[in-house]
């Protein structure tokens, strides 16, 4: 292997492999600071565009009887306002901000899949575009951001508003999908050497169990909204009654996003509390096994709830009981964090700049909404509040106090590292108090409005009824939250040219991102250190430099490949050295063509849209050819091939495996969601019908079954024989493999169009069909998967030295035949015990 | 012999999956409990003059106090496997405290979840 080159040359050859492209190729960048920054920022100005709405929100129902806005206009805005906030804003700032954080923190120089990043932010920005347009064409949604069936259905909104929602929501979700893969693998397998599980920055937990949500949580929601406008576009049925259908279905599957979705907010935002109060406490955490406990509990007790956004629907009281009981054990974890905060500032010397000051407030707002929500968990007060403003009140107290709060706290305390400048004091604390107590006129008195009788979602009121004066306060204070946005945002456009100039480590922090230079570079790090103790800046405050110097691990970067470490999932111990994709335009193309479909099916044009999926099917089979050993990748070399530890690619587990067992828990929820629909609607459907004979042919599904196993079954003979070191006859086995996906995938075809369906007259015909496309995709991309593998084969990407990349196609060919066989039990074998 | 079939069908006590298993646990109480019940009360439900003393109440306090029961057990596991010192061990110490909590809140978060059944009908 070459010479490392000297410290003088260092930076700029790491500026070389790892910088972005000049002028237009910057839309090209793949490295995680460039796309989380982009993600920060477009997450802001979507923040500004709810915000505006809120004010017009706040104008209209300042005064009893205005008219200023119309029912339609009203029910448009409040609607945007939600689903902007929620999907535009909260979500993918915090997910933009964890993909920016996450590296730094745990020592390495990229997330571990790269184009992933890039892919997710294009689908955010175009899907963002796509739901706001709708605004400026006064085609907006204007029936609630909860989307509620059967008033969203075709019958009640004839027109493109819930359309719009629900492709480009469904649009930006495959951003958060995206985004939770690559946080979930790059933080189990991409920590430097010796960071164990025990010594992660605690921000790394709350990550770690937030992309774990957005895997588990946003698949029923994904489901529901392809479900709704299918419904919608082709008139199958899923929540019509007539045809056996059922609204609240949609519900269920809404809010089983929905609640957890509040936690998939929440964690990011208390692991920022976690990680800087210790830092203005000036000692270490109080209890991190405590907090790793909570956010653990936190995560799947969050799952137990949504239904308590249903309380008022009918479901028996002991169900009902069910989800009181898990809503009310939530608040256990959060009491846990909340003690450990206190017991930190208690023993430490707190010292209160700007970021701190945003942590009390967040501490006393989130305090008072978690408490009205414990209200809320029971039945009876619920029934009593439920659809007024004191629930609008409590949402905002959680969501605002929960997440915003913290969120500006830690916009001002990393903000040295994107400016390499300090905020300013003064102004900043302008815009605090601004805020703090604008935010409270607002929302404090709200709680007073419901519990007068105000409900949601009313254009305007009546005067004589009392709410007048409570109306016009929560104005003002709105006003007043505003002026104060508006503060903060001169405070740090204003510091990017005036700050004070940071010093390395300007806060005294513990953690590694302070290691990097600042303002920070695309790679982070010129060499890779050894983590010891949790607190790695506290016990070498020298690191810095010492990791600038190339004193660390994989300080050479003449092979001119973008590298990092690939660890143990637990103990942090090199496993491998991670080679990473470059600049490439492949996401922006993949991206564009998605928003292609999407805008298809929206003006429907379907021809356009089916263009538009093949040639982003076209993309992304460039996307993966550009892998391993391609001269575009990692190919062989004499000079820089690594052996101890070997590239990723040269071994049996690299991150794509994880990569791709993480996405099939997400795709497994999404089946998951597909059942329960199937069963609730059998269960609890007023109308459903199961037809006396059943649609499909047992002897084809059996057949077409047997072909699919035994596709699975070869392709997996092809990997054990990698792992013995036997690549004879590779190129055949993976075509014999392809060739019985392929005759898989032909015959249940054949039977879907065979099978006398009428999924535009049952709902049972309906969940079949949406079932049968599901397993035919599955046979598709299990096929075409082999197909590429058995040319790659053949390219010499593919053989004993290089078998990385069936190991990671195999769990597609296992999950696809295990979905297969459950669905024949649960779809097909089942329904013939029901009675009808 | 009861510790050489635990040790076939159980995961090691300090084993990293610990730290949710417990709670996959709960989820799968959780979703038997509540689809369950919506199930028994398409099909086949108690009459509803019974109130609460139906066999579905019975089955519900008697399988969570079942699961709760098994839950305790594998908090009381990773308790007893846990290192007594960091010393040279710091990282199983950590996943056995851990992975005893979460299995301790486990078994109060399902008993809870069937505590209801106590005082409310099933399906009405």
């Amino acid at each position: 292997m070459s010479e490392a080159p000297q410290h003088s040359d260092r930076r700029e050859e790491f500026d070389r492999v790892w910088g972005n492209l000049p002028g237009w190729g910057q839309l090209a960048a793949v490295n995680h600071t460039t796309i989380g920054l982009r993600f920060i920022v477009t997450g802001t100005v979507f923040f500004l565009i709810g915000g505006l709405l809120a004010m017009l929100i706040r104008t209209q129902l300042a005064l009893p009887e205005q008219e200023i806005l119309s029912v339609n206009a009203y029910n448009q805005v409040f609607t945007m306002h939600g689903t902007v906030m929620m999907f535009l804003f909260a979500i993918p700032i915090l997910e933009g901000g964890a993909m920016y954080l996450i590296p730094k923190l745990i020592g390495a120089r990229d997330l571990v899949f790269p184009r992933l990043s890039a892919l997710g932010y294009y689908c955010y920005l175009f899907g963002g575009i796509i739901v706001v347009s709708s605004m400026l064409l006064n085609m907006a949604p204007a029936v609630g951001w909860f989307m509620y069936t059967p008033l969203s259905s075709s019958e009640y909104s004839p027109g493109r508003g819930p359309d719009f929602w629900l492709l480009g929501i469904t649009f930006v979700e495959i951003s958060a999908i995206s985004a939770g893969v690559e946080l979930v693998v790059s933080i189990l397998r991409t920590r430097t050497n010796g960071m164990s599980l025990r010594q992660m920055p605690i921000f790394c937990w709350y990550i770690l169990a937030m992309a774990l949500m957005i895997i588990f949580g946003f698949p029923p929601l994904i489901l529901g909204s392809i479900l709704l406008e299918l419904e919608r576009a082709a008139d199958l049925v899923f929540f019509k009654v007539a045809g056996g259908g059922d609204p609240l279905l949609w519900q269920h599957l809404f809010w089983l996003f929905g609640h957890p979705e509040v936690y998939i907010i929440f964690l990011p935002a208390a692991g920022i509390v976690s990680t800087l109060l210790p830092v203005f406490a000036q000692r270490t955490l109080v209890g991190y096994r405590w907090i790793v406990l909570a956010v653990i509990i936190t995560g799947f007790i969050s799952f137990g709830l949504w239904v308590h956004h249903m309380f008022t629907v009918g479901i028996p009281k002991l169900g009902l009981a069910f989800f009181s009981v898990a809503s009310m054990i939530v608040a256990i974890p959060t009491g846990i964090q909340i003690f450990a905060w206190i017991a930190t500032l208690w023993t430490g010397k707190v010292v209160f700049k700007l970021p701190m000051l945003w942590i009390i407030g967040f501490l006393l707002i989130f305090v008072c909404g978690g408490l009205t929500g414990v209200m809320l968990a029971l039945v009876p007060f619920d029934w009593q509040v439920h659809d007024t403003h004191f629930v609008v009140a409590h949402m905002h107290y959680v969501l605002v106090g929960g997440m915003l709060f913290p969120l500006i706290a830690g916009f001002y305390y990393w903000l040295p590292h994107v400016s390499g400048r300090m905020p300013s004091e003064t102004l900043g604390r302008w815009g605090f108090w601004l805020v703090f107590i604008g935010f409270n006129l607002t929302f404090l008195l709200m709680h007073l409005t419901g519990l007068f009788g105000m409900p949601r979602r009313i254009y305007t009121y009546e005067s004589g009824l009392g709410w007048g004066w409570l109306n016009m306060v929560s104005s003002i204070g709105g006003f007043v939250t505003a002026i104060g946005v508006a503060v903060i945002i001169l405070d740090i456009a204003l510091h990017f040219r005036f700050g004070r100039k940071a010093e390395q480590n300007p806060w005294n922090a513990d953690s590694l991102e302070w290691a990097v230079e600042m303002p920070v570079t695309t790679y982070n790090f010129a060499s890779l250190p050894e983590i010891t103790s949790r607190h790695p800046l506290w016990e070498n405050p020298d690191l810095p430099h010492t990791i600038a110097r190339g004193e660390h691990g994989l300080p050479e970067i003449g092979h001119g490949r973008r590298e990092l470490y690939g660890s143990d999932a637990v103990t942090g111990e090199i496993r491998e050295v991670i080679h990473l994709p470059t600049n490439s335009w492949i996401p922006l193309q993949a991206a564009s063509m998605i928003a292609v479909v999407c805008l298809g099916l929206l003006t429907k044009f379907y021809w356009v849209a089916l263009a538009g999926a093949v040639l982003a099917l076209v993309c992304l089979v460039r996307w993966s050819w550009h892998n391993g050993a391609h001269p575009l990748a990692a190919p062989k070399t004499e000079d820089w091939e690594r052996t101890d530890p070997p590239l990723h690619s040269r071994t049996f587990s690299g991150p794509g495996l994880w990569g791709v067992l993480v996405t099939m828990l997400a795709n497994g929820t999404l089946f998951a969601s597909l059942i329960f629909g199937w069963f609730y609607l059998w269960t609890s459907a007023p109308m459903w019908n199961t037809p006396t004979q059943g649609p499909l042919s047992l002897v084809s599904l059996v057949g077409s079954g047997v072909l699919l196993t035994l596709g699975a079954l070869v392709f997996g003979w092809a990997v054990n024989r990698l792992r013995k070191g036997n690549d004879a006859r590779l190129g055949p086995i993976l075509w014999l493999a392809s060739a019985l996906g392929a005759g898989h995938f032909a015959w249940l075809l054949y039977e879907a169009i065979r099978a006398p369906l009428t999924p535009t007259t049952l709902a049972h015909d309906s969940v079949l069909s949406v079932m049968l496309w599901y397993l035919l995709l599955h046979g598709g991309l299990s096929t075409l998967a082999s197909v590429l593998q058995a040319l790659r084969a053949r390219f010499g990407y593919v053989d004993r030295t290089l078998p990385y990349e069936p190991v990671v196609v195999l769990p597609i060919w296992t999950y696809t035949a295990f979905v297969y066989w459950v669905s024949f039990a649960a779809f097909v074998l089942l329904p013939m015990t029901w009675s009808g | 012999m009861i510790k050489r079939i635990l040790r076939k069908i159980m995961l090691h006590p300090l084993h990293p999956l610990q730290l949710v298993f417990g709670l996959l646990v709960w989820s799968g109480w959780f979703v038997l409990v509540y689809g369950g019940t919506g199930v028994i009360c398409a099909v086949a439900p108690p009459p509803v003059e019974a109130d609460m003393k139906t066999w579905v109440n019975g089955l519900v306090l008697a399988m969570g106090t079942i699961v709760a029961g098994f839950l305790l057990f594998n908090a009381w596991r990773c308790w007893k496997a846990t290192p007594e010192y960091e010393g040279d061990t710091p990282d199983k110490r950590f996943l056995g405290r851990v992975a005893g909590g979460v299995y301790l809140v486990a078994a109060i978060a399902s008993f809870g979840l069937a505590l209801p059944a106590l005082f409310l009908p099933p399906c009405v």
